[in-house]
């Protein structure tokens, strides 16, 4: 059958239709288009408690989101710049990766991570992919070569929120290739009992 | 089967020659050729090239081998000292001559995993070693491993004649290793298999 790489994306803002979020909806129409099923957990959907590692209750909206990362192939974090970094409410969502430490592939290891970051200008832009990349690592995962920039200080999207902007276009399409790419090639060249 | 046979490039240390850095290298290099890996290293006083000036074409021999070893290898390992709280000034002139890959088929370090170790005197200077090398990669269009290895240069960690002092850092030399000869030879057989490597190739999958 068929190997059909599972995406899952998490990120936006409380904010519905915000620029992050739009990135990940076009980034999973994308992946779809290069053969992969694709499942995203956005804004209000990761408004979890703060993660608390001494305490075994999970708020069914944070089992789901960790079960989709448990099966996922590639994740995806989008995620605004606020001062600087991200944004609290996806540090906190990434936190609960810590509930997939027993896993067999625990944390993220072996998958592929791609990451968007919005924000209104490039500098907090930069930081915060550069502060997200670490995170991956911290995680155990491969960071995908390209990082996505949303830069809301110039027109990304138009009023549908179709992504306009050439620039942003091709770099979430060389990122869903990456993604897609690299779980195949896991797929295809790891044994399997 | 995967492992054998990946051409590894490995570049780092500083103008002083068997310091930290590159013995951590030299080490990681032996781990490469014990899987089965064909490790290649430029390291030290050797990798001191004139300053990368993209106007002028003309280039060191040594320039030279090392562009051409980047080219036809499969994977990298990049091993800096942090000085004042970043890559060397040397490691990252050697890496600027790989815009001379920029036209190539596989631009850059497409395709290819990249290794990084950095070596530095603080705790701060080691974490933001590591956060710059990997914001090179990136740029560079590579594939970061998820391991980087962070060595504490105040600690001797290696031996004169290269064996490492520490088990903890030998063990996270091995595990890097073990990523780059992993991710190099799956790409190897992928890159085998489809040729070239673009998406339309994939669709047509299994």
């Amino acid at each position: 059958m068929k190997y059909r790489p599972y995406v899952v994306g998490i990120g936006g803002t409380t904010r519905a239709g915000s620029s992050t979020e739009k990135a990940l909806r076009h980034l999973g129409r994308e992946v779809e288009r290069l053969g992969a099923r694709w499942e995203i957990f956005c804004g209000t959907q990761l408004l979890f408690p703060s993660y608390k590692a001494d305490n075994p209750e999970r708020a069914p909206a944070a089992r789901a989101m960790v079960d989709a990362i448990r099966d996922c192939d590639a994740l995806v974090i989008a995620s605004p710049g606020y001062h600087g970094s991200f944004s609290g409410l996806i540090k906190n969502a990434l936190d609960y990766a810590e509930d997939l430490a027993g896993d067999s592939r625990p944390y993220l290891s072996g998958r592929a991570v791609g990451c968007i970051a919005g924000g209104f200008g490039w500098q907090a832009i930069g930081t915060t992919l550069a502060s997200l990349r670490t995170v991956v690592h911290a995680l155990g995962a491969w960071p995908t070569p390209m990082g996505v920039a949303i830069n809301t200080s110039m027109k990304v999207f138009d009023e549908s929120g179709e992504v306009v902007n050439p620039d942003v276009r091709a770099e979430l399409h060389a990122l869903a290739e990456q993604l897609v790419e690299f779980a195949r090639m896991r797929h295809a060249y790891t044994p399997r009992q | 089967m995967a492992r054998t046979g990946s051409r590894i490039v490995l570049i780092g240390g500083s103008t002083v020659g068997g310091l930290t850095t590159e013995k951590a290298l030299r080490f990681t290099a032996r781990l490469i050729g014990e899987m089965g890996g064909l490790p290649e290293v430029f390291a030290g006083p050797e990798i001191d090239l004139p300053m990368y000036v993209p106007e002028n074409p003309e280039r060191t021999p040594m320039a030279r081998r090392i562009v051409d070893a980047l080219r036809d290898c499969d994977g990298i390992v990049i091993a800096s000292p942090g000085y004042h709280g970043t890559l060397s000034g040397m490691i990252k002139n050697v890496l600027d001559y790989a815009e001379d890959l920029a036209k190539d088929p596989s631009p850059y370090f497409h395709g290819r995993v990249v290794g990084l170790i950095g070596a530095a005197r603080t705790a701060r200077d080691l974490g933001t070693v590591l956060m710059s090398l990997r914001s090179v990669v990136h740029a560079l269009r590579g594939w970061p491993t998820p391991l980087g290895v962070a060595i504490d240069a105040k600690t001797p960690a290696f031996d004169a004649d290269g064996n490492c002092l520490i088990p903890a850092l030998a063990e996270q030399l091995r595990l890097l290793a073990e990523q780059v000869m992993e991710f190099a030879g799956k790409r190897a057989l992928l890159e085998r298999a489809f040729t070239p490597v673009h998406d339309a190739d994939f669709l047509a999958w299994e």
